[in-house]
């Protein structure tokens, strides 16, 4: 008769052992530092889109202004356009990152969804 | 010791790190080697001798070498056909190149005492502008004047359509400023920094240990900065390069 310690272990004991193993070796989600810095980056993106913006538009107007010999008329609308082209960009990138931060939320939620089904398949049945 | 009495202890020059200086001649001329220059070749040296002289005798299991060079590869590669799909591959030597440069430059010029060819807007300026023009020409290529319609808004009323027009269109113009302020931007904001650090530490005494754990910090970040502009300059190409494929 065989003792505790030479039995082969029981199909339970190995089902939450490889649960323990699978739980401790789960990808981690990336911490917060990670999407901080991201943030500042777009940030920083935004601000020289912006910036950028003006100083061509400012630039196209100066060189118009010169070649028409009418000096203030469109620099001042230049930079108008330059700014709305910069706040364009702006708004554009913006809506890159939510469309980016959606596509990231709705794969999450299919794994997360999946996940659960098989685990939520057996007592939905039994109530019927 | 006098002059730290008369300078009032700190005497710092952030910028003077970004003087072009001629190697061998006294003045500046259009064919001058400066130090510019060299730390170009020093960057080329070094992709040469992280590329090309570990994929000579290329195994099927890689050195050393030759996985660092074949982990980057992949990295752009992948990077490539993420935003640009298969048919984007024709561009990814380029691509590549562009990055492979961009972060050697960046990297050799954290090297104390080194010069960092990319704080310069001159050199980012003409790597914009290169990927600008040709971005501008495939899309003229593939799409002939119906790249124009890239700028004219069909959604919008038709009287604004006009106006957005040339907002449109400076929008594209800014691309190029941008993509180069960026990169220039970031790498001498960093190391000014940096030597402004370094300028307290003979002021402070003792307590210049501070300004050094600082510094050991700033420099760490620096490295992460090297690499992800890098990455972002690399990374806008192909955005662009996707505009002019694709057209929306």
């Amino acid at each position: 008769m065989p003792t505790d310690a030479e039995r082969p272990p029981s199909l339970e004991e190995i089902d939450s052992r490889l649960a323990a193993i699978r739980k401790r070796r789960k990808v981690k989600p990336a911490g917060r530092g990670a999407a901080k810095w991201q943030g500042a980056e777009l940030a920083w993106r935004m601000v020289i889109d912006l910036t950028a913006g003006i100083a061509v538009g400012l630039t196209m107007g100066w060189g118009l202004d010169s070649l028409f010999g009418t000096m203030p008329l469109f620099m001042i609308l230049f930079v108008l356009l330059g700014f709305a082209a910069g706040v364009r960009i702006m708004l554009r990138s913006a809506e890159d990152q939510r469309r980016k931060a959606l596509r990231r939320a709705e794969a999450e939620a299919a794994a997360a969804g999946g996940r659960n089904e098989t685990g939520a398949a057996a007592p939905r049945d039994e109530g019927r | 010791m006098a002059g730290e009495a008369e300078g009032g202890g700190i005497n710092a020059h952030p910028m003077d790190q970004f003087v072009v200086k001629p190697l061998f001649e006294d003045a500046l001329g259009p064919l001058t080697v400066t130090n510019s220059t060299l730390w170009m070749a020093i960057g080329v040296a070094i992709a040469v001798g992280l590329f090309v002289l570990p994929m000579r005798g290329a195994q099927l299991v890689p050195t050393r070498m030759q996985s660092v060079a074949e982990l980057l590869y992949g990295f752009i590669r992948k990077m490539t056909t993420d935003v640009l799909g298969e048919e984007g591959l024709r561009y990814f030597p380029y691509i590549f190149t562009l990055f492979v440069f961009i972060l050697i430059s960046n990297i050799a010029g954290l090297i104390p005492a080194s010069f960092t060819v990319t704080s310069h807007i001159a050199v980012t300026g003409v790597m914009a502008l290169l990927v600008f023009f040709t971005v501008t020409l495939i899309g003229f290529m593939r799409h002939g004047a119906h790249f124009i319609s890239l700028f004219w808004v069909d959604s919008a009323p038709a009287a604004l359509r006009p106006v957005l027009f040339v907002i449109e269109l400076i929008s594209y113009f800014v691309r190029p400023l941008s993509h180069s302020v960026r990169l220039a931007g970031n790498m001498m904001a960093g190391h000014a920094v940096l030597k402004v650090f370094a300028a307290f530490v003979p002021a402070m005494g003792v307590a210049g240990l501070i300004p050094i754990a600082a510094m050991t910090g700033i420099f760490a970040l620096e490295l992460l900065v090297a690499v992800v502009q890098a990455y972002i300059f690399t990374i806008l190409t192909c955005v662009y390069l996707n505009d002019a494929l694709h057209m929306h």
